[in-house]
């Protein structure tokens, strides 16, 4: 019963969904390098207005991406006060020691406040609309250029697959066996660290042992359906562009023109 | 002594998108020193309530007193171990909670956690390994190199060596062979007759007729009927309104149209004795 | 006879690494095209490691010349992926058998394995699926499925491929009540419509009574095999081995104890049951 949400995948069905999680991976990652464009109050607004947008077409509850945000608040915080006390020019407000407080400094905590916002808004946009194991095929299709020099990006890819299939499971045999040892007596919150240490092992010896029987299992199981080193396999799930991946380069391509356009040279 | 739930619910996840309530207002009051069955599908709160017995689970909502003690929503997660000495849970397939060198060490983990010496935790785990049917020999081996159903009885014989006053099983005999599953729910009617009490989770309804003297039945996280075996199996249009199995013996009796039974057989011995006074009548 | 003999086993034996005694000592037997066999025996008889022999996962130890043939082929290394084409096994574990990260792509698997062009996929899947009451989960993921419904899964993947025999390895052990029916019931069909030959190894008498052909080992070597009313008759050496006998038969035994006659030809439940309402009638 343990849905504890890896990759925070909240099923849905809007737009955002449909996507391809290549189109959807790749302008993430693209996105961290496109934000530094941006330079000025009016390419700040206008990125902060797009990620938004993007972040309403999920059709999410907007405590989804809070969520998203919430873990690594205090170091975007940390990082901006960085900024504001540490950076001097223009008008200076406050000084004491080595801290100052300018106005350069206030602008340029509030970017960085935005951008680091910003990234992880839209990162957390692509982990909620796709699925672990879409964002294993994506990352599949990124690495194919990779065949060409040998690596078994094949294999690689059924190992993630295999890998991210069994993570639910392993966390139910996680929250079985520790409540078994629990009910034996066996203390996982309390004592020192030395004591805890110790605590673990009555868990960490049966899960490791029941994951290898479940390896050997499942290789039987494999071997059986036929699965052998070297054949030619094929696929059943494919990934497909489809229009909606048009809009998304369309959206992005815009975004990307207006900054270009009002960013200071 | 007795077990007590009052009004207790239980919400998996609650205020998630993945709200699910796994017990909705349960309450009951059994005696100690029963052999109790508690029945239900899969989902129907079987394992969430056992899960309370020894609060591995706390209530959501209400009050349950068990072993002398009261678990409360607001109970604390530490100071349960003297709960969890008195109230112990095997979980279906236990030979999955094994991990000591050998044997014995893995019987007196349990024993040693409670508080008993090392010697006399190691006299217990001897005393309990053969009382589960295990040969002296394997003591010193590791639990790993063993059968499956010899694995089972180290896991069983390590809840056991502690003496819980409340022992509560989820399928203990499940993937047994019928001789090793005989073997061991002998000894959970025997262990009850010692003056324990012994709560079985389970979908066999023959063990339910031939050991049980007090059921639960739970569906979609509610109690449902609270009464002894012959109740429970005594109204056939009742069970099977909820997808509940007879046993073997009242199945074959409702099948003998035209005898006459003064009440309804639960077990292969009254179903031979009914089946007897008919034919010689 | 012989001629429609789908298995044929010949002075088999397998020691299991690093042990002494075999696993499985010199068994011979046939398995009849399109039957329903069941194999009983107590854990540790030898009963998982003969299937394993069947399709090539395990290789028998090399003495007294032995000979495994399956559907006219005989098991060798090159033959042995066509035989795995033709066999198909439901394991134990239900977990530790699903490949697939959704139903359909675990259902795909073995498809997949064997180059079949995702054209033609696309068509088997969906089938395969709806023939086991799964069209309503074929994007589920395995952690939200029981185990009942995985073991279908299961079977789904054995029937995408079209093999000539179904294994049930204790498929349905691990399973409740409910989903234990489902699966049998689910298999009973797929053998009428497609003409399987179906081996089932288990414990569970009710299931061993579907068979009509039965195998009864201990300690690795083949102690009888009969048709099923023939067996289950045995009730003194189904006990002497431990394992479990028909409800009727156990009745039967109790009553002719109990000093009420009961002829040598009834068996089974329904001829019981007809034998007593009968002489209740009459007397």
């Amino acid at each position: 019963m343990s849905k504890i949400l890896i990759g925070r995948y909240v099923p849905g069905n809007s737009l955002v969904y449909k996507m391809d999680p290549r189109g959807k991976l790749l302008v993430t990652i693209l996105f961290i390098f496109i934000i530094f464009l941006a330079n000025n109050w009016v390419t700040y607004a206008i990125i902060t207005i797009f990620s938004f947008l993007a972040v309403a077409a999920t059709k999410l509850k907007a405590k989804v991406f809070w969520d998203g945000v919430k873990p690594l608040i205090w170091l975007i915080l940390f990082t901006s006060v960085l900024q504001l006390f540490f950076t001097t020019g223009g008008q200076i407000y406050w000084n004491w020691i080595i801290f100052t407080i300018s106005s350069y400094g206030i602008t340029n905590a509030i970017y960085i406040f935005i951008r680091f916002t910003l990234i992880i808004l839209i990162s957390t946009v692509m982990t909620v609309t796709t699925m672990p194991l879409e964002i294993a095929d994506a990352m599949e299709w990124i690495l194919t250029p990779l065949k060409y020099v040998k690596v078994p990006i094949d294999k690689i890819a059924l190992v993630m697959s295999i890998a991210l299939r069994f993570v639910p499971t392993l966390f139910d045999e996680t929250l079985k066996i520790m409540n078994a040892q629990r009910s034996r007596g066996a203390d996982f919150n309390n004592g020192g660290l030395i004591k805890r240490a110790k605590a673990i092992t009555p868990l960490l010896v049966p899960l490791f042992i029941n994951s290898l029987e479940t390896a050997v299992d499942l290789s039987t199981a494999m071997e059986s359906r036929g699965y052998r080193d070297g054949a030619n396999r094929t696929r059943y799930r494919i990934l497909k562009w489809s229009k909606y991946d048009l809009y998304e380069l369309a959206y992005f391509i815009i975004l990307v023109l207006l900054l270009l356009v009002f960013r200071t040279k | 002594m007795s077990i007590k739930f009052e009004k207790v619910s239980y919400t998996y996840f609650p205020g998630s998108p993945l709200e699910k309530k796994g017990l909705d207002n349960v309450s009951f009051k059994i005696k100690e020193g029963q052999f109790i069955a508690i029945i239900g599908h899969t989902g129907s709160g079987k394992s969430t309530l056992m899960q309370h017995f020894n609060a591995l689970l706390k209530p959501s909502k209400g009050r349950i007193e068990i072993a002398g003690q009261t678990i409360l929503p607001t109970t604390s997660n530490k100071n349960l171990k003297e709960l969890r000495k008195h109230v112990s849970l095997v979980f279906q397939f236990p030979e999955a909670q094994l991990f000591e060198n050998t044997v014995l060490d893995d019987i007196a983990f349990g024993p040693k956690n409670f508080g008993y010496s090392e010697q006399k935790a190691k006299e217990k785990a001897w005393t309990w390994l053969t009382r589960v049917g295990l040969p002296k020999s394997v003591a010193n081996r590791s639990p790993f190199d063993l059968s499956g159903g010899q694995m089972r009885q180290v896991a069983i014989a390590g809840v056991m060596a502690y003496e819980p006053d409340i022992l509560c099983l989820d399928e203990p005999a499940a993937g047994l062979d019928p001789r090793a599953r005989k073997q061991m729910m002998g000894l959970f009617s025997k262990y009850q007759q010692e003056g324990h009490t012994v709560i079985l989770v389970t979908h066999n309804m023959d063990d339910v007729a031939n050991y049980a003297n007090d059921v639960l039945v739970m569906e979609s996280g509610k109690l449902i009927k609270h009464a002894r075996p012959a109740e429970v199996f005594k109204d056939r249009s009742w069970l099977k309104e909820h997808y509940i199995e007879e046993p073997k013996a009242s199945l074959f009796a409702s099948k003998l149209t035209n005898f006459t039974f003064s009440n309804t057989p639960l077990t292969i011995k009254e179903l031979v004795k009914g089946i007897e006074n008919n034919l010689k009548e | 006879m012989a001629k429609d003999s789908i298995i044929k086993i010949r002075n088999v034996s397998f020691t299991y690494p690093d042990t002494t005694s075999p696993a499985i000592n010199n068994i011979s037997f046939d398995i009849k095209r399109g039957s329903w066999t069941s194999i009983i025996g107590h854990n540790g008889s030898g009963k998982s490691t003969i299937i394993r022999l069947i399709n090539g996962l395990l290789v028998p130890d090399n003495k007294n010349s032995p000979y495994i043939e399956v559907d006219g082929t005989e098991l060798t290394d090159k033959t042995v992926w066509n035989i795995r084409d033709k066999v198909g096994i439901v394991f134990q574990n239900p977990d530790n058998q699903f490949v697939g990260a959704t139903v359909a792509d675990d259902v795909a698997f073995g498809l997949e394995n064997r180059g079949v062009p995702r054209s033609k996929m696309l068509k088997i899947v969906p089938e395969a699926i709806k023939a086991v009451g799964m069209d309503d989960y074929t994007n589920a993921e395995p952690s939200n499925l029981s185990g009942g419904q995985k073991q279908r899964v299961a079977i789904a993947g054995i029937l995408a491929i079209q093999p000539k025999i179904i294994i049930l390895d204790e498929a349905t052990s691990m399973l409740d009540p409910s989903g234990r029916s489902k699966i049998l019931q689910i298999v009973h069909q797929m053998k009428k419509k497609d003409n399987l030959t179906v081996v089932s190894i288990t414990h569970d008498i009710d299931e061993a009574n579907l068979a009509d052909q039965i195998i009864v080992m201990n300690n690795g070597g083949l102690v009888d095999q009969g048709n099923t009313k023939e067996i289950f008759s045995k009730v003194k050496l189904l006990k002497s081995l431990g394992l479990d006998v028909p409800f009727a038969s156990q009745v039967k035994e109790k009553l002719l104890q109990s000093g009420i006659s009961i002829p040598k030809e009834i068996n089974s439940e329904k001829e019981l049951i007809n034998y007593l309402c009968q002489s209740n009638s009459k007397k």
